[in-house]
């Protein structure tokens, strides 16, 4: 239910931004400096990278990583509000509206939208994984803390906890993830950089590290375009660390 | 143009947008090191080209990873810049979470205000303000403005280049125009994907540069920059540098997920 009501909305925040969009257009008419040609020059920003990677994928290459897309978010918001002004131009709905999808984003972290990915396909990426480091490999699985800001609050404060989705199912020796935390970076050494693909568009990022004796591997992987959400949606994180016993 | 609003408001919705992004982002100031952090923190102080540090013996039977074996796949993935930058932090302020931390959340902050004062201009002072807060509220920017990697970087960068290319087509003040080249080699020092906002930047110069008068050495140095840039980046594609599986399918669906999951983008 949950990842139903996040589709759609995020769907709605796409389909308002792409109603800002056409208001915009008009600006064409009167090509005036400053603000008509600033509200173009925003499209053209937004739309671009859209426009290279088109040509990219023409030329059939694989090319770029979705974060590339990232510094685009400001100006995706900029034309959301004021596509959202257009379609709603009583202040007070607007004001409503506006602070209503603020709230949505806000708790769009608590989702656990994921559950059926983490049964779907770990198991797979686990074995997969296992299979390529060696036949000494032992697969430990493990969640990562929730970044969901709101629980140090909450913990600080002695406020009803969330339990999430995998917290209860740690295994002590996730303890060894926290090895980054409390060791020197100094310490590690970077021996593998490589990326996966699973099946059906699901990606498994991989990093190779090695500490001391202790040789590990740290892979994010979830569906890269279902939704927006991937391996390091802040709630629904899983990391997966291969260890060699020896 | 938008009426302006009286000093005192600014200042209020400005509060109101610092004081609910460190709500948010401090008690994530000390949060573990993401593996890319890590990562990317060992690129920084080992394979940075300044770094005189050299590879540590392995067990596995991989690549050594330093730069002589890795500097030239570090340079086709990201310019050297922010290296250097968290190089010189490291040094100083050392490779404790809150220390790698600290200055992208400082950034993450300036960009939004920067995003403020840029919505309030173009579109109005509430489009401005939900704008800002829409952003510091996304999952996607709250998890970089936490981490210690080049996407806030990138953000705050933008933000700046529009904002004086903003005052300098307004004001039509050399200063701002001056300021422009500076800050764009800034941002292709950051990352090659500027060169997109740039050749979008550069042609609307072109198109007004009847009214605006910019000096033309300007559109002189993009172009050549981009020609170099085009031919490194062909370089590195023939040495299949980009070689990496989990990188963008190239389809139309692909596009639209993007545009719909973009508050939530967060990929490693």
């Amino acid at each position: 239910m949950t990842e139903i009501i996040l589709r759609v909305f995020f769907s709605g925040l796409a389909a308002i931004f792409l109603c800002g969009c056409l208001f915009i257009f008009p600006a064409l008419k009167s090509l005036r400096v400053p603000q008509s040609l600033f509200k173009l020059l925003l499209l053209a920003i937004f739309f671009s990278p859209f426009i290279f990677y088109l040509v990219a994928a023409f030329l059939g290459i694989k090319f770029g990583n979705p974060r590339n897309f990232f510094y685009l978010l400001p100006v995706y918001f900029l034309v959301v509000f004021s596509g959202l002004k257009k379609l709603l131009p009583a202040k007070n709905i607007f004001y409503f509206s506006g602070t209503f999808i603020l709230i949505l984003l806000l708790f769009s972290g608590f989702s656990s939208s994921n559950k059926f990915w983490q049964k779907a396909y770990l198991e797979r990426a686990m074995l997969r994984q296992a299979a390529e480091t060696g036949s000494g490999a032992r697969v430990i699985s493990y969640t990562q803390r929730t970044v969901w800001p709101f629980y140090y609050y909450v913990q600080k404060y002695g406020l009803p906890q969330r339990t999430f989705p995998w917290d209860s199912g740690r295994n002590p020796e996730m303890n060894l993830d926290f090895l980054a935390r409390d060791k020197d970076l100094r310490g590690f050494t970077v021996i593998g950089d490589k990326g996966l693909s699973l099946k059906d568009g699901y990606s498994l990022g991989t990093k190779l590290f090695k500490l001391k004796e202790t040789i590990f591997l740290q892979a994010n992987f979830g569906p890269s375009w279902l939704w927006g959400y991937s391996s390091d949606h802040p709630v629904n994180a899983i990391k997966i660390m291969i260890f060699n016993e020896s | 143009m938008e009426k302006t609003l009286p000093k005192k408001a600014y200042f209020i919705h400005l509060g109101i947008i610092l004081l609910l992004y460190l709500l948010i982002r401090l008690p994530l100031l000390d949060k573990p090191l993401q593996h890319d952090e890590v990562y990317n923190t060992f690129v920084y102080l080992h394979a940075a080209p300044f770094s005189q540090t050299a590879a540590t013996s392995l067990s596995l039977e991989q690549p050594l990873f330093n730069w002589k074996t890795d500097g030239i796949r570090q340079i086709a993935m990201h310019p050297p810049f922010l290296s250097a930058f968290y190089y010189c932090w490291i040094r100083i302020f050392g490779d404790g979470e809150i220390s790698l931390h600290l200055p992208v959340i400082i950034l993450g902050l300036a960009g939004l205000v920067l995003l403020y004062f840029l919505g309030s201009i173009i579109f109005g002072s509430a489009v401005g303000f939900f704008a800002a807060l829409a952003t510091s509220f996304s999952i996607a920017h709250i998890e970089y403005s936490t981490q210690a990697i080049h996407a806030i970087f990138e953000v705050f960068i933008l933000l700046f280049s529009l904002f004086l290319l903003y005052k300098y087509i307004s004001t039509k003040e050399k200063k701002f125009f001056y300021a422009l080249p500076v800050i764009n080699l800034f941002g292709i020092l950051i990352y090659y994907h500027y060169w997109v906002y740039l050749t979008a930047q550069t042609l609307i110069l072109w198109f007004y540069r009847r009214e605006l008068k910019p000096a033309k050495i300007n559109f002189i140095l993009v172009f050549i920059g981009a020609l170099l840039f085009i031919a490194f980046v062909f370089r590195c594609f023939m040495a299949k540098l980009y070689n990496y599986d989990f990188w963008m399918l190239p389809d139309f669906k692909t596009l639209v997920n993007v545009i719909v999951g973009l508050p939530t983008h967060i990929i490693r």
